[in-house]
């Protein structure tokens, strides 16, 4: 409890850090949903490849 | 004269689509080749290739004519082309379809000529009707004399009979017998009914299983000479290998027949040496008028020398290809005298968008800089409704293939973007008149300022607008398109215009307005050298 | 999978560096940037605007030269990348229209008021909207592609007109902090290092994006019956 108060605290003292938090989340969602196309692109084509 | 038409490894894809593939065939002078193919087989793609309509996906093929290869550019010339899809132009007549026929190929015009074959093709009565008023078999009759005007060495027919009655059937006989004597003949067609005067035969199936022609009686005697290998068990339509994967299996398309293609090649040359146009004998058509006359002049003196003058003619200089402009602009001006699709289009615009911009201002009128800035609007819009017409025309009226199979590239571009430097010239000249009649508070205090910007910006708007609407005939949806592509392209005229047409409003010095005219020039001069380097691209399928 | 992993540290890094690094008058530390006068915390955002306004430049060039590719060879492969270029382009112009906005209303108030640079990236978003349009306008793939190719030609030889006719038309407030017109850089060494670390990291972020999105429609292509289903995820 005491704990997620300060940092409450710390964040309203210093909004860059939620600029920071939001780009954060922003870029590994990004960069997690880019990675799983990878890894299923890798597998089609694997198929494809057998396939064909 | 030594004449071959030499065609390897020829492949068309639409869409992906493998149309067919590993086409080849040779043929020499005096020699037939026939074409065959269920429907959708690609004869008449085949046809458009030969006769550089259509850009093949992979292949190549030449003509020789005396040892030297005949260069795209001088295609046209060698080419005679007749086929249900090869419109001509409604609004003229028999007789002016053919004067087009030679101008637009960078022929000198003959009416001499022109008259043989209007006698030789019955059609002389009418030949001063629009070809809108004919039948389709009298259509045909003219589409013959549009393909023999300039004499081709090659004569490529699809579906010669279409449309004809018993009297026209007899009258393409003799004009193919004709040809058989002096120069190549490809015919595509399943009309079997002549099958033993072919030479050699491409058939034109893709695919092994379903081969209901190949071994058909009514072939006999007629070898295959070529075409197509079906791979067994490719499926018909084949996805591109380029994308797929797939290695490619070539193979060689002449077979045995090469070595009988030689003596039969003897056989006819000595033939066609012989009486060259003797018996070009006219189409002795019951009926027609001044068929006597015709009779007696029907051999004409350019064709006694045979091929060679035919084509050595067209290679001089810019002379042809400049007759070939004059000849597109000409066409364009006398059909849009005809038709006004342009002019009243530009018209229109022109009254309706300047109306609203007076009800708009009602009594209070505006400020100087924002009605200069109106004026482009105006010019915009207008510009827009009609400047497209030149391309988009020949798209509608299924003329595209005909100006492609006769005239070059380049040419038909220039043709195109003079027409539209008159219709802008035009536009500008009533915009401005009527603007300034009608709008208050719209003072140009230098003028020769304004004068140079109008007119550069004509130009700059003739030049980008030609090649758009190349662009977007090609498209289906043409009329949105044509702005929605044209605005990005325009813009940096635009912006230069309407700020020297504030300058010019400012009462500024012709010397602070020059940078604004370099801008100007150097548009143009970019614009129209990207649209000549491109053209081919828009043009040819 | 190793580079790719790579790249996801490495960006995460920039974006941590950018955003925390302190901002003082006059750097002493080595991890100190500059203030910029008139632009202080808002300046971080160069290093997410610079690179997605330079990533649709360099999509648009990309687009074109596989555009001139296609009209040479004919390979629709060719095609396909100029088409993909031509998507993340417009992806990433979209961006920078998005992020120089939202800057532009609070550095100068409103979102938008037709400075140069406005105008230029609008003029790219309209290009780029124009060529899909044609695009979906023409049925034959072949024509679809030569068209398009044609149109992309025209458009880049007539962007670089902006160049010259927008200092004539408006003074631009845009900052120029990499290189101002007086060649006098603003940026310290530590905020040109991270400035460069983000650019890299973009582009290669593009490629890779570029790369997944070709291998799915060559996979699509390849099996045309179940189109668009691979990029369901």
């Amino acid at each position: 409890m005491k704990e997620s108060t300060s940092v409450f605290d710390f964040l309203n003292q210093q909004p860059l850090y939620v600029v920071l938090t939001v780009a954060l989340v922003v870029w590994l969602g990004i960069f997690s949903y880019l990675l799983r196309l990878e890894g299923r692109l890798k597998k089609l084509e694997r198929r494809h490849s057998s396939s064909a | 004269m030594s004449l071959s038409l030499q065609a390897r490894g020829l492949r068309k894809v639409f869409n992906r689509r493998v149309i067919f593939d590993q086409v080849g065939f040779e043929i020499r002078e005096g020699q037939t080749l026939l074409v065959t193919g269920r429907n959708g087989s690609g004869k008449s793609t085949l046809v458009k290739i030969v006769s550089r309509v259509l850009t093949p996906s992979a292949g190549t093929f030449s003509l020789t004519m005396n040892g030297t290869s005949v260069s795209e550019l001088h295609w046209s010339g060698a080419i005679g082309l007749v086929s249900p899809y090869l419109q001509l132009y409604d609004e003229f007549s028999a007789r002016e379809n053919l004067l087009l026929a030679m101008t637009m190929r960078g022929c000198r015009a003959d009416k001499g000529r022109i008259e043989t074959l209007l006698q030789k093709v019955a059609l002389v009565s009418r030949a001063d009707d629009p070809v809108r008023t004919f039948s389709s078999g009298m259509k045909q009759r003219v589409k013959y004399a549009f393909a023999l005007v300039h004499q081709p060495p090659v004569l490529i027919l699809d579906e010669p009979m279409a449309n004809l009655d018993g009297e026209g059937v007899a009258l393409v006989r003799r004009l193919m017998d004709d040809q058989r004597r002096s120069g190549l003949l490809i015919v595509a067609t399943n009309d079997l009914t002549d099958v033993a005067s072919y030479d050699l035969r491409v058939d034109l199936h893709y695919g092994s299983g379903d081969e209901p022609l190949s071994p058909d009686p009514r072939y006999e005697g007629l070898p295959k000479t070529a075409g197509v290998t079906p791979e067994a068990g490719q499926p018909r339509h084949a996805i591109d290998p380029r994308i797929a994967g797939d290695p490619l299996t070539a193979e060689d398309p002449r077979n045995g027949g090469h070595s009988r293609i030689g003596g039969q090649s003897m056989n006819a040359a000595e033939a066609a040496t012989g009486e060259q146009e003797g018996s070009i004998e006219p189409a002795a058509a019951p009926g027609e008028q001044g068929g006597a006359k015709g009779r007696s002049r029907t051999v004409d003196a350019g064709k006694q020398q045979g091929g060679e003058a035919r084509v050595h003619s067209r290679e001089s200089g810019a002379g042809p290809w400049v007759r070939s402009v004059g000849a597109i602009f000409r066409k364009d001006w006398e059909s849009e005298l005809r038709t006004r699709y342009a002019i009243s289009a530009l018209l229109m615009f022109v009254v309706t968008t300047i109306s609203i911009i007076l009800f708009s201002l009602g009594s209070e009128g505006a400020r100087a800089e924002v009605l200069s800035g109106m004026l482009w609007v105006v010019i915009f819009f207008s510009a827009m409704s009609g400047l497209s017409r030149t391309f988009v025309m020949e798209e509608e009226r299924g003329t595209s293939m005909t100006l492609q199979l006769v005239a070059r590239p380049s040419a038909v571009y220039f043709g195109k973007l003079l027409f539209n430097l008159v219709l802008v010239t035009g536009l500008d000249v009533l915009t401005v008149g009527l603007y300034a009649l009608f709008i208050n508070g719209f003072v140009i205090k230098t003028a020769s300022i304004f004068i140079l910007a109008v007119g550069l910006g004509g130009v700059g708007f003739a030049a980008a607008s030609t090649i758009i609407a190349a662009i977007i005939a090609r498209a289906s949806t043409k009329g949105t398109l044509y702005p929605v592509l044209s605005f990005p392209i325009l813009l940096p005229l635009l912006l230069t215009v309407i700020n020297a047409t504030r300058l010019a409003s400012d009462g500024a010095f012709l010397e602070e307005a020059y940078g604004e005219f370099q801008i100007l020039i150097s548009y143009i001069v970019v614009v129209t050298a990207v649209s000549i380097l491109v053209f081919d691209y828009v043009w040819k399928d | 999978m190793g580079a790719r992993l790579l790249l996801g540290l490495w960006l995460t890094l920039v974006t941590i560096l950018a955003l925390t690094l302190p901002m003082v008058p006059h750097p002493v530390h080595w991890y100190d940037l500059p203030i910029i006068p008139g632009l202080e915390e808002k300046a971080r955002i160069i290093f997410f605007h610079v690179p997605t306004a330079w990533l649709s430049a360099l999509a648009f060039v990309m687009g074109m030269i596989y555009g001139v590719r296609y009209l040479r060879s004919r390979n629709p492969d060719d095609d396909l990348k100029s088409a993909s270029s031509a998507g993340l382009g417009f992806l990433f112009c979209f961006l920078a229209t998005v992020t120089g906005a939202i800057w532009a209303k609070f550095s100068w108030g409103t979102f938008w008021n037709w400075d140069p640079r406005e105008t230029s990236i609008f003029v790219l978003l309209l290009i780029y909207g124009a060529y899909f349009a044609l695009r979906s306008a023409v049925e034959v793939e072949e024509k679809r592609a030569a068209l398009s190719a044609v149109y992309s030609i025209i458009a880049a030889a007539t962007m670089p007109f902006f160049l010259f006719i927008m200092p004539r038309i408006l003074a631009s407030l845009h900052p120029e902090p990499l290189l101002n017109a007086q060649g006098k850089v603003h940026m310290n060494p530590t905020m040109l290092v991270v400035f460069l670390s983000s650019l890299a990291g973009f582009t290669a972020l593009y490629f890779w994006m570029f790369n997944l999105h070709v291998r799915s429609r060559r996979l699509e292509l390849a099996n045309p019956q179940h189109e668009g289903e691979h990029l369901r995820v």
